[in-house]
Parts: structure tokens; sequence; C-alpha cells
């Protein structure tokens, strides 16, 4: 694997979305919309931290599933993805793009997570294990997005194929971030330090597969 | 200086026969593959570029009595296709830089300058390619292939939208490239395919 490659993609991409902002006005949209609505519930229900923690990555679920799957299928429609395949080793391709994707989420949490705060008035005990895991979970979601957004980019019917893809694969990712959230908000430490090892242990397992894997996705 | 060696090479899409039973021994400079509209001149490009992975045989290159492995294929081969396009959102030189840092390359502005100029396209070369015109666009393709100053260079149907200023430039650079490595062309226009030194027909390896 190529970092100067994959540091080439990232800076490629990053410059593209900037100039047509597809991804991320789709992605925020989403988000900020579906944050507003969500707090409305909240609002009648009250802010308790499990539905809290429970709906925050609901919206952060979403709003990946509706950006992070263009990364790859944009590629193929514009026919730029020869391009990418005659330059880059697949492995570049992939941990430029999976960096890509990371930031858009982040971007888009930037925005969307203190809007929730704010709305949902949900009172956050360990600030720094909240944004740890919102950090931990969007690394674990891009990572498997990534890789299924790959998988799906050749075939016909992308949009539904990639929900159906993507959401075995990042469950595990969820359910963890969504303990490990209610962990940070309810102030349980203990809870919270394990959600974030199992999501580390998450990423690497997905990644490293992805990795050893992405060269028969992406080429073949 | 490079080769091709293509031994009983068949491609079938969704069952449908493109060619079948290609065999090719060239070390020459430029070779021409001509065949009418479906005969498959883009498939075997895409096959011998790495993109496409034909349905039986092989397809390989000979560089400097060796044969070249796919994964140093990256750096060895330039190729200017009508489905192989620049990212509409980015200016020609930024796709230039993007593809040489990419690829590894050293002297990156120098290159793109330089492959810009070649090409024709050092007054336009930082205008996004999506407001190029069809020409230009394939102006920016070309100087996309030899940026990185490859040994192969595979061109498909390259006089695409050239007006015949554009046209000179394109067999300038053929000229200029067949001296240092291996031009492969895929025509249907007689005065590219009279640049060749040998011609594969696809039209009769049906």
């Amino acid at each position: 694997m190529s970092l100067r490659g994959a540091v080439a993609v990232l800076v490629k991409d990053a410059r593209c979305e900037l100039r047509s902002k597809q991804a991320i006005s789709a992605v925020l949209l989403f988000a900020v919309t579906s944050t507003i609505a969500v707090s409305f519930t909240l609002g009648m229900i009250g802010s308790d931290a499990a539905v809290a923690s429970t709906l925050l990555w609901v919206v952060i679920y979403f709003s990946a599933m509706a950006g992070l799957g263009r990364s790859f299928a944009h590629e193929e429609e514009t026919y730029t993805a020869g391009l990418l395949r005659l330059a880059v080793p697949a492995e570049s391709v992939y941990v430029g793009k999976l960096a890509f994707n990371f930031l858009t989420l982040a971007a888009v949490e930037v925005v969307t997570v203190p809007l929730f705060v704010l709305l949902t008035d949900c009172r956050v005990a360990r600030v720094g294990a909240f944004i740890g895991m919102l950090l931990l979970g969007s690394a674990a979601l891009s990572a498997g997005a990534t890789a299924a957004a790959a998988m799906v980019s050749r075939a016909a019917s992308k949009g539904a194929l990639f929900a159906g893809v993507s959401f075995p694969l990042l469950a595990p990712a969820l359910g963890i971030a969504i303990a490990g959230t209610n962990a940070a908000l309810a102030s349980s430490p203990a809870g919270c330090a394990a959600d974030m090892r199992l999501l580390v242990y998450y990423c690497g397992v997905v990644i490293t597969a992805s990795l050893m894997l992405f060269r028969c996705i992406w080429e073949e | 200086m490079a080769g091709v060696r293509i031994s009983n090479l068949a491609h079938e899409f969704d069952g449908r026969e493109v060619f079948r039973s290609i065999d090719l021994a060239y070390d020459g400079s430029c070779l021409a593959v001509t065949g009418p509209n479906g005969s498959g001149k883009s498939t075997l490009l895409r096959i011998l570029a790495g993109l496409l992975t034909p349905t039986s045989g092989e397809a390989r290159f000979v560089v400097d009595g060796q044969d070249a492995p796919r994964e140093r294929l990256r750096g060895m081969i330039g190729l200017a296709a009508p489905d192989v396009r620049l990212y509409a959102e980015l200016s020609a030189r930024e796709n230039l830089r993007f593809l040489l840092r990419a690829r590894g390359c050293g002297e990156i502005d120098e290159r793109a300058s330089s492959a810009l100029e070649r090409v024709g396209l050092c007054d336009r070369g930082d205008d996004r390619v999506g407001e190029l015109s069809s020409g230009l666009r394939q102006r920016a393709a070309l100087a996309a292939a030899i940026a990185h100053d490859p040994v192969i260079l595979l061109l498909d149907e390259p006089s695409s939208n050239l007006d015949e200023s554009g046209m000179r430039m394109l067999h300038g650079m053929i000229e200029s490239r067949r001296a240092s490595g291996l031009v492969i062309i895929a025509t249907n226009d007689p005065d590219e395919a009279a640049l060749a030194s040998e011609r594969l027909d696809l039209g009769s390896a049906r």
C-alpha cells in the first residue's frame, strides 16, 4: 500500500467535494432535518440517556447511509473509476476513501451533535468519553460503509443494495456505539471504556479484512 | 523496449462473445488495433491495461526482455480512452497533479506543466475539466496518459473530437512516444492506423 497514494485520494476527494458539495449537502440536510424531527419526539417522551443515545446514533447511521455509499458509485457513474484503478493501488484507494468518509461524517457531527444536545436538552455527564465514542463510532461506521460502498458500486440498484449489504456489517458497531454513548451520557466510566475497546477491535478487524479483500472487490 | 504477448485471448460479456482466439507477439513500436464497431478494440485495450480480466487466455507486456508484473504496470502504462475520464470538478492541471502524486512520481509541477504544454493546453490547464469543450477534454485526457512518461501508451480512438491542430499534435505525440516505448492505438481512422508498423484486425478474430 502507498500512503502517498492514499493521501492523494483523500485530497482529491476533499477538493472535488468542496466544489460539488454532493455528499456533504445530502448528509447534512438529512442529519439536520432528522435531528429536528427526533428532538420533537424526545421533547414529548423526555430525554432519557438510553433513548437519547439510540436516537443520536440512528440519526448518524442513516446520515452515513445517505452519503457514504456514494464514494465509489460516483466514480463509476462519472467514468473516473478506471483512472483511479490505473493510477492508485487498491489498498490506497480504500484508505483514502475511508479517511474521506470519516472526515465527512465528523464534519456532519460537528453541526448535528451540538444541535441534538441543544434541542433535546440532553445532559452529557462525561464530555471527553462522549466525544471519544462519537469519533470511534464514526470510524467504525466509515470503515464498514466504505467496504460496502465498494462492493455495490457496480450494481444496478446501488442504494437499496448498499443499505442491505452494510447493515449486517455495521449493526455490531452501531450497537456498541449506542451502549457506549449511553454510558457516557449517564456517567458510567467502566461501561464506556469497555465499549471504546470493543469499537477499536471492530475497526481493527474491519479495516484489516477490507485491506486484505479490497483488491478483489475493486479490481475484478 | 517493450512488446506485447497475447495468447489464445477470448472475452465474453454476459455470454455474448466479443472476440476469441487472439494470438499475437509484437515487439515493434506502434501497433494498430482495427476492426468494425463492436469487434472488441476497446475491450482489448482495457484487458491490456489491466482494467478487465479476460474470459480466457492471457495478455502480458514484455519490457526490456522481461515480463512486466501486473503490480508494476501501474507506472508503466498510460491510457486514454473514452470510458476513462478525468475528474470534472478539478482542473486539468489538478487532475495531472493527483495522478502523478498517486503514482509516486517526483517533480510533479514540472511534469504536469510539460504534459499540458505537449498537448497544447497551457492556456486552459487551470480551467475545470467539466468546463472544457470535448476537444480540449480529449487533449487533457492525452496529457494525463503521458504525464508520467509511460513505457506503454494505450490510445483508444485518440483523435475523437480533435481539430486539425489537435490531430497534428496527436500524430507528433505518437511519433515521439514510439521512439521510447510501445504505442497501441485502437482506431478506425486509416491515417492513425498508417502510423503503426503492424495491424491487428479484430474483424477477422471473431
